[in-house]
């Protein structure tokens, strides 16, 4: 009827190529075990969690998640010299495995 | 919160824990410094972005390469560090730790992409303002960069200085 089907879910996920706008919050490091995609056997990996308020516009109340010290320290740049409680980024990710870069835009 | 606050948060609990193994935190130097500088000194620019891709890519590359993943072209479309739009200019700012002088060339290069560029099309007719940012001042640099239309601009955060001493520059 029209309607477009959305996915329930309480993380963000960047799709390759497209830009996320993302307003976010209260940056931790966690540490969780995940299967590993190549072996399948459990590991335990450190990642940096925000909690995200808007997404794309919309308010939302979200984690955004990422394993990858790169794109952590281009966020926590951006968080460390944030002028209020929250920083809003544009972020855009290229590539696949080794070759996976991102782009992250203050706005 | 005080600069030093923001320094010792910086060195870096966070970047500690996010490291790998047994080796030290990934260290990011250009990109934190351009984010930094965006954060900071363009906070009040009317559109502000990082590391922008400019021009479009050319009609002959994208052909030979029909049919390649997503992104897999943008190593062909050069990228500005850091462009700042304001009231009545746009920055285009190039960041250099090492050899300033490629800077000049890449930022008159820009330049040219710039005024083709889609995303940036909107800002148009500012006049665009070519900067180069490096860590210490050069007389001789700077005469070249005049000469060349560019602004030299000297910026230098305390998280740099052991970096360049690492490099082997006195500082």
């Amino acid at each position: 009827m029209g309607v477009e089907p959305r996915i329930l879910q309480n993380f963000v996920r960047l799709v390759p190529g497209v830009r996320k706008r993302l307003v976010m919050s209260d940056p931790v490091v966690e540490e969780v075990v995940i299967p590993d995609p190549a072996t399948k056997r459990p590991k335990t990996i450190r990642r940096l969690r925000f909690t995200v308020h808007e997404e794309d516009g919309m308010p939302v109340t979200k984690y955004f998640t990422t394993p990858s010290e790169r794109l952590a320290q281009m966020l926590m740049a951006v968080w460390e010299r944030r002028a209020g409680d929250r920083i809003c980024v544009e972020i855009t990710v290229f590539g696949v495995g080794l070759a996976k870069d991102y782009e992250v835009r203050p706005c | 919160m005080g600069m030093e606050a923001v320094d010792k948060f910086q060195n870096r609990g966070w970047a500690k824990a996010m490291s790998k193994g047994t080796r030290g935190p990934y260290r990011m130097v250009e990109r934190r410094w351009v984010l930094e500088y965006i954060m900071t000194k363009c906070a009040k620019a009317i559109w502000k972005t990082a590391h922008k891709r400019l021009g479009v890519i050319s009609p002959e590359v994208a052909a030979r390469a029909a049919g390649l993943p997503v992104g897999a072209l943008r190593v062909y479309q050069p990228y500005v560090d850091a462009v700042c739009v304001w009231d009545d200019r746009i920055e285009l700012i190039e960041f250099k730790v090492h050899d300033p002088l490629r800077a000049i060339a890449q930022l008159l290069y820009y330049k040219i992409l710039a005024m083709q560029d889609d995303e940036l099309k909107q800002f148009m007719p500012r006049p665009i303002v070519l900067k180069l940012v490096y860590w210490r001042y050069d007389a001789n640099l700077d005469a070249l960069a005049k000469a060349n239309g560019i602004i030299l601009e000297v910026d230098k955060p305390a998280w740099l200085d052991p970096i360049l001493r690492d490099y082997g520059y006195k500082v």
